[in-house]
């Protein structure tokens, strides 16, 4: 650069001596053609200054442009100029111009250019003093170059040397440059630290001496001027202290401009910690993929922008019936059926908000195309500065099963329970009438009696009617009988049809006492024809009880009928059915009991539970749903029914209804 | 009706039907008694004018069938008429077999029943003439000697007074002599009179011992 504008300065006094000769001109024209385009191309403007006046006589285009005048303006005074050099570099530059002048040498500056709209401009002013005769300086004649370029570059450079630099000590690797002849030139701070030595100790040293093999040190390094390059090779280097670390080096050569070989670079890296760091990671991942794979559910771990599958555990490819390799990649779009993009895209948008989105059940489908139910979670995690997506599905084919196999247990249950219900209602009313058909013939005398009763008094009404005069008298009389026995009848036939009839029970208050009568008057034919008589004991003072009437005449009705026929079993001997009611309690509440004890067969006390099992019968002809029927109702109605063999003879079934504090009317 | 001195007696527990009975009784001019079980009818004293009993099969303690029985073994037989609600055959024929008059079924019809207490009664007016009469003659047949009974029986048996004499080992005197004592005390004009007199008490004695002796198995005359 210093010889351009060496060059330049001569040329142009030679243009200065030589201006008047005529027979130049031509070369000169041509020769100035020439410099304007040179100084353009090298960014270099001159100029000369005259000292005497302090004004310049000379500006050529390219200064011009480096200080952005206008040549049409013609040239600017000194102080215009003066004004367009950046401030902190004013006195360097007069300095510059006065040392010149001064001493009568040449002289160099770097200084700036602060140009309107803040242009900041490096230049580099050359200056070379014109002497005359009298060995005065006459002139200054001078280049500015313009070095902004140039400048910048250099800044670039420096700047990427210093962040190398500080690359190269941020290195947690030891690093260092050796020369051809095998001398380390440069370290790093980590070289320090894994030597135990300064810096300036090891610079110049032999780098084979900080090994444990220095001769496989050299050959390695040998290797790398010989091949260029080595990679992982393993030393053990010695700290000073003596502790010995295991490394590999990489190593390949530097080279200068001219592509010569200067040195080595090496980077040793500590494999002690890595392979410790490294097992420790291993372990850690063994030790994670082992809970990941040993989760119950199957994990996915989806790519955010697109929920393309990176990782899945065992259960996720068990379940799926796919392998690991084929499920990477895939998206949950390919199995699971229930989501599709816009639902996916949905969900990763509502997971970015911080939420886990759950579904209940969604489908997947398995390879071979079967699909299960599964439990769907999904949350975002961040990973490196990145967005994933993990889809956590539960199999819940069990919960699923479970829970269709309750609904339709449910279902059965109800149908069962609805059927058990049909069956004992239509039971009770068989069993009633089985009942009444055992007794028709003493249900036909209980009707045939009032109606002979009617028919035998209106014969006697019509005879004296018939009489001579008249006996109305007694013909009232025999009318008011055929009145009030066919209202018997018609009582008879009314219970017989309130028993035979199906209708829902239904609760009512009722009179225990009455309802014994009731039945008491349906059996007293058979009572009469098996010759049985009948002691009754009821207490007057009763409360009511809650219950069915139909439900507790059928009760009754079995338990009096069941006396009959046990007592028609043995001869000869006294016939009593004794029928008491009386108050009593039931779990410490008032409670009405009835008691029917026969004089018959009678049972061995150890049969009593047996007895109320269904189809228990000790009858020839019985079905043996009586007792079973009658406990049933009677526990519906909060009641109990037991049975006892007397002391003496036969038995007694005692029914314990709870009392209501209303006394029935 | 002509039946002034007799009385038909009811029992039956329904009180239905014993008091229709009762008034339809009383309503053709007969005297009635009723009762609502047979032990309250053997309890009462009954008259010694012609008398039935309307009796229904079922009674509570004491049945119809076995007032019956008893009736019979007392000695002071009644015409009776069942009644029944339900009667069943087996039933009826022992009814009928143990002397019963009628067997009837509830309902029935009014006429029927006055029909059989009219021969009911007829019957027992009857019975209690014969049962008179028999009485008598057995008061007398108590006045015999045992000698005299003895010629009564071959008397009667057909012998002849030697034949009589023989077999008594005696003289035909004595037998003539007690054959007139027999015809006297017992009031006989007739040896076949004496032997009517020892049917109608021989009818008396089969009624009372269960057949000993019957009316059939004495021999011909």
């Amino acid at each position: 650069m210093k010889e351009i504008a060496r060059r330049l300065a001569d040329s142009l006094t030679s243009l200065l001596m030589f201006r008047n000769l005529r027979e130049s001109e031509e070369a000169l024209r041509q020769s100035q053609a020439y410099l304007v385009d040179s100084q353009r191309l090298s960014h270099t403007g001159s100029w000369a200054l005259d000292v005497a006046s302090g004004k310049y006589d000379y500006w050529s285009e390219e200064t011009y442009r480096i200080f952005e005048f206008d040549p049409q303006d013609g040239l600017p005074t000194k102080e215009a100029i003066y004004r367009r050099v950046h401030p902190e570099d004013r006195t360097r530059a007069l300095a510059g111009d006065e040392k010149a002048i001064r001493e009568k040498v040449d002289a160099m500056s770097e200084g700036r250019l602060a140009l309107p709209k803040g242009i900041v401009k490096h230049i580099r002013v050359a200056r070379h003093p014109v002497l005359n005769a009298a060995g005065e300086v006459v002139k200054l004649v001078g280049t500015t170059m313009d070095i902004t370029e140039h400048k910048r570059a250099e800044e670039a450079l420096r700047l990427s040397n210093t962040y190398n630099r500080s690359l190269i000590e941020a290195s947690l690797d030891p690093l260092v440059t050796i020369g051809p002849d095998g001398n380390i030139t440069d370290v790093n701070a980590a070289t320090e630290a894994a030597t135990g030595c300064y810096r300036g100790e090891l610079i110049g040293t032999d780098f084979c001496d900080y090994f444990t093999e220095p001769a496989q040190a050299r050959a390695g390094y040998e290797q790398v001027f010989r091949e260029g390059m080595v990679r992982d090779y393993p030393l053990e280097l010695r700290h000073r202290s003596g502790h010995v670390i295991s490394v590999l080096y990489n190593a390949s050569v530097y080279r200068d401009e001219s592509g010569r070989v200067v040195g080595i670079f090496a980077a040793a890296r500590d494999i002690t910690e890595q392979k410790r760091a490294e097992e420790v990671v291993r372990e850690s991942e063994t030790r994670f993929r082992t809970f990941v794979d040993h989760a119950p559910d199957a994990l996915f771990m989806l790519e955010f922008e697109q929920g393309t599958i990176i990782d899945v555990n065992r259960p996720a490819c068990e379940s799926l019936g796919y392998s690991r390799q084929e499920l990477i990649g895939k998206t949950p779009l390919d199995f699971d059926v229930n989501l599709d993009r816009a639902t996916l895209d949905a969900m990763a948008e509502r997971t970015a908000a911080g939420e886990t989105v759950s579904f209940d059940r969604h489908w997947h489908r398995r390879k071979d195309g079967s699909l299960f139910p599964v439990e769907v979670h999904l949350s975002l995690f961040w990973r490196g500065g990145r967005r994933f997506l993990l889809k956590v599905a539960r199999d819940i084919s069990e919960r699923v099963r479970a829970e269709e196999a309750l609904r339709s247990s449910d279902a059965e249950r109800q149908r069962a329970e609805l059927a058990l219900q049909d069956t004992r209602a239509e039971l009770e009313r068989v069993s009633r009438e089985t009942t009444m058909g055992a007794l028709a013939a003493s249900i036909a005398h209980e009707v045939n009696q009032p109606i002979a009763g009617v028919v035998t008094s209106a014969n006697a009404g019509l005879n004296w009617l018939a009489a001579n005069p008249p006996n109305l008298s007694k013909t009232r009389e025999a009318l008011e009988r055929v009145r009030r026995d066919g209202t018997r009848a018609g009582d008879v036939l009314a219970r017989i049809r309130g028993l035979l009839k199906r209708t829902p029970p239904t609760k009512t208050l009722v009179s225990v006492n009455q309802i014994v009568n009731e039945v008491l008057a349906l059996t007293a034919g058979k009572l009469r024809g098996d010759n049985i008589e009948t002691a009754l004991a009821l207490d007057a003072s009763l409360p009511a009880v809650l219950g069915d009437s139909i439900q507790l005449q059928q009760v009754l009705l079995n338990l009096i009928t069941n006396a009959i026929e046990a007592m028609a079993e043995v001869a000869h001997k006294q016939r009593t059915l004794r029928v008491q009611s009386s108050l009593g309690e039931l779990e410490g509440k008032p409670a009405v009991i009835v008691a029917v004890s026969d004089t018959g067969v009678g049972f061995s006390n150890t049969d009593t539970e047996q007895l109320f099992e269904a189809f228990h019968t000790t009858k020839p002809q019985g079905m043996g749903m009586g007792l079973w029927i009658s406990r049933s109702i009677i526990e519906d109605q909060g009641g109990r029914l037991t049975a006892q063999a007397n002391s003496g003879q036969g038995a007694t079934f005692a029914l314990t209804i709870p009392a209501e504090h209303e006394v029935a009317a | 009706m002509n039946e002034p001195d007799s009385t038909v007696f009811v029992v039956d527990d329904d009180r239905s039907v014993r008091e229709g009975l009762l008034d339809l009784i009383h309503s053709v001019g007969m005297k009635a008694k009723a009762f609502s079980s047979a032990r309250e009818f053997l309890q009462h004293e009954r008259p010694a004018t012609p008398a039935c009993l309307v009796l229904d099969v079922r009674l509570p303690g004491l049945s119809g069938l076995d007032l019956q029985r008893q009736l019979r073994q007392s000695g002071q037989p009644v015409p009776i008429i069942f009644i029944t609600g339900h009667g069943d055959i087996p039933m009826s024929v022992r009814a009928m077999k143990e002397g019963a008059v009628e067997f009837l079924t509830k309902p029935f019809r009014d006429q029927d029943l006055l029909d059989a207490i009219h021969h009911a009664l007829k019957a027992d007016r009857a019975a209690r003439e014969q049962r008179a009469k028999a009485a008598e003659l057995r008061r007398r047949y108590d006045r015999l000697t045992p000698r005299e009974r003895e010629v009564m029986q071959l008397v009667i048996a057909g012998r002849l007074n030697k034949q009589i004499a023989g077999e008594l080992g005696t003289s035909e005197v004595t037998v003539k002599m007690h054959r007139g004592q027999v015809m006297h005390k017992m009031g006989a004009e007739s040896v076949v009179e004496l032997l009517r007199m020892a049917e109608t008490m021989a009818i008396i004695a089969t009624v009372q011992s269960q057949g000993q002796v019957s009316r059939k198995s004495a021999p011909p005359p």
